[in-house]
């Protein structure tokens, strides 16, 4: 039965899911070449004073990415369930509706997750080819608020997409928005590492949060 | 005493201040087949709806196995086979991924009724059901629901969008396996004349009101159609016990009704029209004539 799911999730998220890798690779090769244009021009002391005195992220190509991921992959999972109500088809399988929509949500966070940790470790290797260890750690710490965006955006607009209501549906994601918005604020290395626990909180939040939407249009909400 | 599949009590709905119907009351028993008929709009589906839990009705309740519709547990569930209006199915799998995908729910899978239908239409296991004709499709759906085996079906709409090709198709297809396998069936439509052969019980759904409740066979037999031209006089008419429905046309008309011809020539003569049996005509009517003499062309 889950076996089932698995498959049908992965036909619809496999195109977007392989786009959002690729386009990440994309980004990776752009920073890599973009770092060593700039190390010729202008050599490893003004990159190293750049990024230690001015706090420049020679990495800030990735910030909106995750959030784009997230986006595109809510879409992409659920858009063809909501269109012409297909989800009557999921809730009369026999699989409690509520295991059935978190397990969805648990697959799409799962794919999210496996496309950001593919991401992080191609910067890794690329950031370990020009700076020492201390400079990459402070990169990816400051680049988990981004990728905690995209998951963030990856769950909001799930629900708004499973929501039967339109105004609720605008509403959420506004809220999705605005919310996903704060992750991606920092303008200086490590800036939200002592609130990170905190800003696990709406993720874990936002994990569940679909149940509510998902009863209602089972019940036949408008 | 045969056991009761489905049992619709009391229901009624409303959209808001719209009233769809008010206290509907049926039972489907086991192996009958049971249509849910009446033009657009009627409630129909708003009744699939509510009996799949996918709407909570105003007042009453449907229960299904014996349990409530908006409560139905998931092993419930894998007993009914649901068409869903327009042929819904999960248009982005192939025809092989479609039935890989539904064969892991159901424990009595199988696969053979799927693939069987497949062949003949000549199909390709990795031929997209989005590229599909509305047709194709139906036969798709149908499949999975046959493969399903469930002890009953609940099809909505099935005729919609189909030519009359595909509809015979279906029905044939759905008339023999449900006869094998003494399916129940609650099948609605609002094209009637595929159904005439088909099914033993059906409802007539009108605007706000059941038209009928009764055995099909029976319904053909005892409903009438009377024609007559009057030159002179004037008939008045109205729906009552007598008329269940009536159209003119210049001097003909035409009545419906479930007397006989003598109770209706009476009828006449007490509205002060002479006329005699040898004036009016009695027109034979396939199901479809009958449903439209009972629910009326517009």
């Amino acid at each position: 039965m889950y076996r089932s799911l698995f498959d049908k999730e992965w036909l619809k998220v496999r195109w977007v899911f392989l786009a959002y890798i690729i386009l990440s690779v994309s980004v990776l090769v752009y920073i890599a070449s973009d770092l060593r244009h700039s190390f010729e021009m202008k050599g490893a002391i003004k990159n190293w004073l750049a990024i230690t005195i001015h706090h420049e992220m020679y990495f800030s190509s990735l910030r909106y990415l995750p959030m784009l991921g997230g986006f595109a992959l809510a879409i992409f999972q659920f858009v063809p369930e909501s269109f012409d109500n297909r989800f009557r088809l999921s809730f009369h399988l026999p699989i409690n509706e509520i295991k059935l929509l978190l397990y969805m949500v648990i697959l799409g966070l799962g794919a999210i997750i496996i496309a950001d940790l593919i991401t992080i470790g191609g910067f890794i290797a690329v950031s370990s080819s020009f700076f020492p260890a201390e400079i990459v750690s402070a990169s990816y710490q400051t680049m988990l608020p981004w990728f905690m965006a995209g998951l963030v955006t990856y769950l909001g607009i799930a629900t708004a997409v499973v929501e039967p209501n339109w105004y609720l549906r605008i509403v959420l994601g506004l809220i999705t928005y605005f919310t996903a918005s704060l992750y991606t604020q920092g303008t200086i290395y490590m800036q939200y590492n002592h609130i990170l626990a905190t800003y696990a909180i709406p993720i874990l939040l936002l994990t569940i949060t679909i149940i509510f939407p998902g009863h209602r249009l089972r019940k036949g909400a408008k | 005493m045969s056991e009761k599949i489905i049992e619709c009590k009391d229901l009624t709905h409303k959209y808001g201040d719209y009233l769809v119907y008010e206290n509907l009351n049926f039972t489907v028993e086991r192996g009958r087949i049971f249509g849910l008929l009446g033009k657009n709009g009627m409630g129909k589906t708003t009744t699939i709806n509510i009996m799949m839990g996918f709407l909570r009705p105003t007042s009453g309740s449907i229960n299904i196995f014996g349990e409530e519709s908006h409560n139905l547990s998931p092993k419930t569930r894998t007993r009914i086979g649901l068409l869903h209006e327009g042929h819904l199915t999960y248009d982005f799998m192939t025809v092989e991924e479609a039935e890989k995908f539904f064969s892991r729910f159901y424990p009595k899978w199988e696969k053979k009724f799927y693939y069987d239908l497949m062949d003949k239409m000549g199909m390709n296991y990795d031929h997209k059901i989005s590229n599909m004709s509305c047709g194709q499709r139906s036969q798709v759906v149908l499949g999975l629901i046959m493969a399903q085996d469930p002890e009953l079906m609940i099809l909505d709409d099935y005729s919609m969008g189909l030519d009359a090709g595909y509809r015979r198709l279906f029905i044939d297809y759905l008339k023999h396996f449900v006869h094998q396998r003494n399916t129940t069936v609650l099948i609605t439509s609002h094209i009637i004349q595929d159904l005439e052969k088909l099914i033993d019980d059906a409802i007539i759904m009108g605007y706000q009101e059941i038209l009928l409740q009764m055995n099909i066979q029976k319904f053909i037999k005892s409903f009438h159609q009377y024609r007559f031209n009057l030159t002179g006089p004037t008939l008045e008419l109205q729906k009552d016990d007598h008329i269940a429905n009536y159209e003119t046309l210049d001097d003909e008309y035409r009545l419906y009704s479930f007397k006989d011809e003598g109770e209706i020539v009476n009828y006449i003569n007490q509205k002060g029209v002479d006329i005699v049996k040898e004036d009016i005509s009695e027109v034979s009517m396939t199901l479809e004539d009958a449903f439209i003499g009972l629910t009326g062309k517009y």
